[in-house]
């Protein structure tokens, strides 16, 4: 990626993060740095399939817990990780529905 | 002054309301003392008001004084993160930590200061200031907890909580020469503790001694209702364990690769923690990490972008900070207005963070960076899986480096996350890890060595730790500032 197109993305992704970026230049050059040793990763091969969301003990107790037909109607089910991905904190205020 | 706030030391003392008076009397002095190390945010204890009070209290902690994160929730006690987007915001309950010890009598005695939101390792990425070693005021405690360090180092309180996501209880520990212990994760409830990295945190417990660290951190375990990611577990009984049979093998991390960035002080440390394990007839055999090179990439991937979608939730409305200056937003709409109060709120190491971690996260990089985080933890947990089946346990240094100089022109960013690459894997991996004060440097400064065990075999950990302090005296040894 060069400086341009990294410029036009941290325009974009500023906008998205609702941060003014752009008028922050000590902030852009950093993120610059950082890219490059996210980078790092590119040699990086032979690598197991299997994505580590959370560590495995919680990781299935997770996956249980957010099957669906586990999931109570009280809890707000907009904010319910899907289990491929980061997430808002759901606050699980769980209440029985029995 | 050398105020002794173990459990061993006040478990019978403090049932007598005038040794009670006394020795929080004596707690409050090495507050007033070591105020320059601007340690506490919020101080919520008044020595007059206690003695009135006359607190009879009952239960395990009973009058115990604790010191609480500034970003774990207290009820009716203001919890900031160290963040000016959190400011004056007062959490109408309690983290689930905090409700189990006060329900057991411990009086929360203060707020402690961190980097915002737990971002940093230097604890000069606050909004209240850096927070500064007692050792030498000249140079950073360490972060993200470290206000917790402080406070427990300079004797304020029996126990800190904090919390720890790529090293933040371990890190200052070792700078400020006092105990700290992350646990396995899913072992303490999350619930109240202001997310940075959810698949990362887990709140861990600060103190002098290893007694009264495990016994705290077993205390405030268990699973929880409110914290999906908890597991039940049976708490270790710290009598049993110290009197159970030693490890017969354990590892550590062979640094021949990083010798030109050790710190010859800590080398020599460490050199000399393995060769005491060894004299007590313990195998201590080399190990190599493959992986651990990527750790800090992998790890930076994956916390930035849970932080991005933590800290969506910031908009200035719900709660926290705002701008009532209505002037100055007139005309604008309520993206505009996001954005300024973001800008505004929010320190440049969580904005960053923020941007790194959409960015990350966006179309076209999701695959080539976060996804491959993913898989890389999976490596580097296979890695350290394949180890502790020969090893009981795994020493490691905490830091490659001593405290750095408080230093508010610093730009390195890299610098500063190279300081977490031996504690982020504990974080990646769910393991419980513990630092422990094992010696000085040249100039003066505390220097503790990491023990990492498999998942929910804190009790190893206990058993090693209480080993070396019953042959050595280093977590007695009390920071200079308490007799400036």
């Amino acid at each position: 990626m060069d400086g341009k197109e990294l410029n036009t993305l941290l325009s974009v992704v500023g906008q998205l993060s609702r941060l003014a970026v752009s008028s922050n230049e000590s902030l852009a050059q950093s993120i610059k740095a950082v890219f490059k040793l996210f980078d790092q990763l590119d040699s990086v091969t032979d690598l197991p399939e299997e994505e580590m969301v959370y560590p495995t003990s919680s990781q299935i107790r997770i996956q249980e817990v957010f099957e669906p037909e586990n999931i109570p109607q009280s809890c707000l089910l907009d904010q319910v990780p899907s289990k491929n991905g980061p997430f808002i904190e759901c606050p699980l205020i769980v209440e029985d529905d029995s | 002054m050398t105020l002794d706030l173990t459990f061993k030391a006040i478990g019978e003392i403090l049932k007598k309301k005038e040794n009670r008076l006394k020795i929080f009397a004596d707690l409050y002095a090495n507050y007033l003392r070591t105020r320059t190390t601007n340690a506490i945010v919020y101080w919520n204890f008044n020595p007059e008001e206690f003695e009135n009070s006359q607190m009879e209290k009952s239960g395990f902690l009973s009058n115990v004084p604790v010191v609480v994160k500034d970003n774990i929730l207290t009820k009716g006690i203001p919890t900031t993160a160290a963040s000016r987007i959190l400011l004056n915001y007062v959490p109408p309950y309690n983290a689930t930590a905090v409700e189990k010890i006060i329900q057991a009598g411990a009086i929360i005695v203060g707020k402690s200061n961190l980097d915002e939101f737990g971002m940093g390792s230097r604890n000069q990425n606050s909004f209240f200031g850096p927070c500064k070693n007692p050792w030498n005021l000249e140079y950073v405690s360490g972060g993200s907890s470290g206000g917790s360090a402080v406070a427990v180092s300079c004797r304020i309180c029996s126990f800190a909580l904090g919390s720890d996501t790529g090293g933040s209880v371990r890190l200052p520990a070792s700078y400020c020469g006092c105990y700290g212990l992350k646990p396995t994760y899913g072992k303490v409830s999350r619930f109240g503790l202001i997310a940075f990295g959810s698949s990362l945190d887990q709140i861990g417990v600060m103190a002098t001694d290893i007694e009264t660290c495990a016994k705290a951190l077993e205390f405030i375990s268990g699973f929880d209702r409110n914290d999906a990611t908890t597991v039940q577990h049976e708490p270790y009984s710290f009598e049993e364990v110290i009197n159970s049979p030693l490890p017969l093998k354990i590892g550590y991390l062979d640094l021949e690769e990083y010798s030109g960035s050790i710190n010859p002080s800590i080398k020599r440390v460490y050199e000399y923690v393995i060769e005491f394990f060894e004299t007590q007839g313990i195998s201590v055999v080399p190990v190599k990490l493959k992986t651990i090179e990527y750790a800090i990439p992998c790890y930076y991937i994956i916390c930035t972008a849970e932080a991005a979608s933590n800290l969506s939730r910031y908009d200035g409305i719900r709660y926290g900070w705002n701008r009532s200056d209505t002037e100055k937003h007139d005309g604008c709409d309520l993206n505009e207005y996001y954005t300024r109060i973001r800008t505004e709120g929010f320190g440049e190491e969580v904005q960053r963070r923020i941007i790194l971690g959409n960015f990350v996260l966006s179309a076209g990089y999701h695959g080539r960076y976060y996804q491959k985080a993913l898989r890389l933890r999976t490596a580097i947990f296979r890695e350290f899986e394949s180890i502790f089946e020969e090893c009981a346990a795994l020493l490691l240094p905490t830091a490659p480096d001593l405290p750095p100089k408080i230093d508010d022109n610093r730009r390195d960013v890299i610098k500063d996350y190279l300081m977490d690459i031996f504690t982020v894997c504990a974080n990646l991996c769910g393991y419980p890890a513990l630092s422990f004060p094992a010696g000085f440097s040249d100039t003066g400064f505390p220097i503790g060595i990491q023990i990492y065990a498999k998942q929910f075999r804190e009790d190893i950990i206990y058993r090693l730790a209480w080993l070396f302090e019953s042959n050595h005296s280093f977590h007695k040894a009390v920071p200079p500032v308490l007799f400036q």
